[in-house]
């Protein structure tokens, strides 16, 4: 092996990543374990934060605000958006702040850097799988079953995973340089919640403003999980098919910066 | 003669310091300045990972070489030691050879698995038990989890810390912590080692137990790099010896000869 300064673009170390695997797996058990250790709740956790949240949002959006559901009863229509919007904000924070974290990992040992921003991406669907789980009861008891639209669930999933580790490789790769990131990411997942259809309905965007509105792949993710599991509207194809095309460039471009960026990480972290 | 398993090609490394500005004088000028920080700061920002080619070529004010125009050779089975004051560069080079950071310039051949210890418990965590960490930071120095589970009870043996197994590492007294990161990484079986001032930890049992286990290493005929400032060690560990001085490469040679004339300059 020939170690020497990298020079312009670089391409993805596959065959390296491949040996990591076992590294990898490490990684996201420990994530996964020390999440909730020396806690009270432990595992509950996951579902108490969506749980009051979509409280709240019944009694204050839903009841008191008025604003419309999609003919779906207030508490599934906002556990269903919150059960993805979690996953999301959870991943692209601790994405995002992943390589801060582990600094001393960083500017000590060698490993394929990639591996630290993606483990809380890939962590963070084991708090969804059982997030949704709930969400199965919370249908039941309401009476409403899944569309056989219900089959493209793991497309939508696939979407979610790619944006929100594609948005973490950024935000990570740029916090090694600028410290700014950790003091933005909150700030920027407050926005974008309000840009997403969590406590209001997609079908409230005038529909000639729908594709424009479907970029943020967050859209697409909650609209197709509403309409697949709930029915709530008929399939958005042309929404999910958006969300996946920006869910794809945000996840390549992301790689490409955070591969750019890596050869100065344990220089300056 | 075989390839040298490690051959290191005018090897240079340059990193900014980040001199201060100067002082704003007058209350005109410090009001001036604090509305264009976010402008100065971005630049400085961005300047940290851009050298200009004068700084590549002559060096300048705001730039450090830890490294310049290092050239050596390894050949399989050496132990060689790397001596040198504060800041002469010897992690900087095990930095480069174990791939934590890239060269400004120049190049390092290996051939062969390598694993280097700068630092002993740099793969723990402190939240998780002496259990868990044994498999993380095996993994994080490049062990299969198959190799970690055949070695664990030697590894706990070895760091005597049978009875804290399910203990999270942060309660651990320091002599346990340190025992345990060094009983993983001692465990590792690549082809070349770099140790970094490790031994520098634990009771004096331990140390030798340590000294040890690195001598049945070298006896294998595994490759050893040893940074130390203890210069016994060295002789007593080393076959060959490099000498490193503000980045640049004093002297390499048979060990005896080198650290006489480290120690009388």
């Amino acid at each position: 092996m020939i170690i020497r300064p990298r020079k312009g673009w670089q391409l993805i170390d596959l065959k390296e990543l491949n040996s990591y695997k076992e590294l990898l797996y490490f990684l996201v058990a420990k994530e996964i374990k020390l999440r909730y250790r020396q806690t009270v709740l432990g595992g509950l956790w996951i579902v108490v934060q969506p749980f009051f949240l979509m409280i709240v949002f019944t009694v204050f959006m839903g009841k008191l605000a008025k604003l419309p559901s999609d003919g779906i009863p207030y508490p599934v229509f906002y556990f269903s958006a919150m059960i993805a919007w979690q996953y999301f904000a959870g991943a692209v924070t601790r994405s995002g702040n992943s390589l801060i974290i582990n600094m001393k990992l960083i500017s000590r040992i060698y490993f394929p850097r990639l591996l630290i921003p993606l483990t809380p991406a890939l962590a963070g669907l084991l708090d969804f799988f059982i997030a949704f789980a709930v969400l199965s009861g919370m249908m039941l008891y309401f009476h409403i079953y899944p569309t056989v639209m219900a089959l493209f669930l793991p497309f939508g999933v696939l979407i979610m995973v790619l944006a929100a580790s594609g948005v973490g490789l950024f935000l990570a790769a740029l916090s090694v340089k600028y410290r700014d990131i950790t003091a933005t990411t909150p700030f920027l997942l407050q926005l974008w919640m309000f840009a997403s259809p969590i406590v209001y309905p997609a079908s409230m965007v005038p529909v000639k403003y729908q594709l424009f509105y479907a970029i943020n792949p967050v859209t697409g993710v909650i609209e197709g999980l509403r309409a697949a599991l709930l029915g709530t509207v008929p399939f958005p194809w042309h929404i999910m098919l958006v969300s996946a095309i920006t869910s794809m460039i945000l996840f390549i471009s992301g790689l490409i910066y955070f591969q750019q960026a890596e050869r100065y990480f344990a220089d300056i972290i | 003669m075989a390839d040298p398993v490690i051959k290191a090609h005018e090897l240079s490394k340059c990193y900014r310091i980040g001199l201060a500005g100067s002082r704003p004088k007058t209350l005109r000028e410090a009001i001036m300045r604090g509305i264009s920080t976010p402008v100065r700061n971005l630049a400085r920002l961005q300047k940290l990972t851009r050298f200009t080619g004068e700084e590549l070529r002559g060096g300048g004010e705001d730039v450090i070489w830890s490294l310049r125009n290092v050239s050596f050779e390894v050949n399989e089975g050496d132990v060689l030691g790397i001596v040198g004051g504060n800041g002469a560069g010897k992690s900087t080079l095990f930095k480069i050879l174990s791939r934590v950071t890239e060269p400004t310039g120049g190049y390092a051949e290996i051939n062969g698995r390598l694993s280097c210890l700068l630092e002993a418990g740099a793969g723990f965590h402190p939240e998780l038990t002496g259990r868990e960490n044994i498999y993380l930071s095996g993994a994080v120095l490049g062990m299969t989890k198959h190799e970690i589970k055949t070695k664990f009870d030697e590894i706990v043996r070895f760091a005597e810390i049978e009875k804290f197994l399910d203990t999270p590492v942060k309660r651990f007294s320091s002599g346990m912590y340190i025992r345990l990161a060094f009983a993983v990484a001692i465990h590792l079986e690549p082809d070349i080692l770099l140790i970094d001032e490790v031994l520098a930890v634990g009771d004096i049992a331990f140390q030798k137990k340590c000294l040890g286990k690195i001598k049945s290493f070298a006896r294998e005929g595994r490759t050893i790099l040893f940074i130390s400032h203890n210069t016994e060690i060295i002789k007593n560990l080393c076959s060959s010896a490099i000498w490193l001085n503000n980045g640049r490469l004093v002297k390499a040679g048979a060990v005896d000869e080198i650290i006489e004339e480290y120690e009388n300059h």
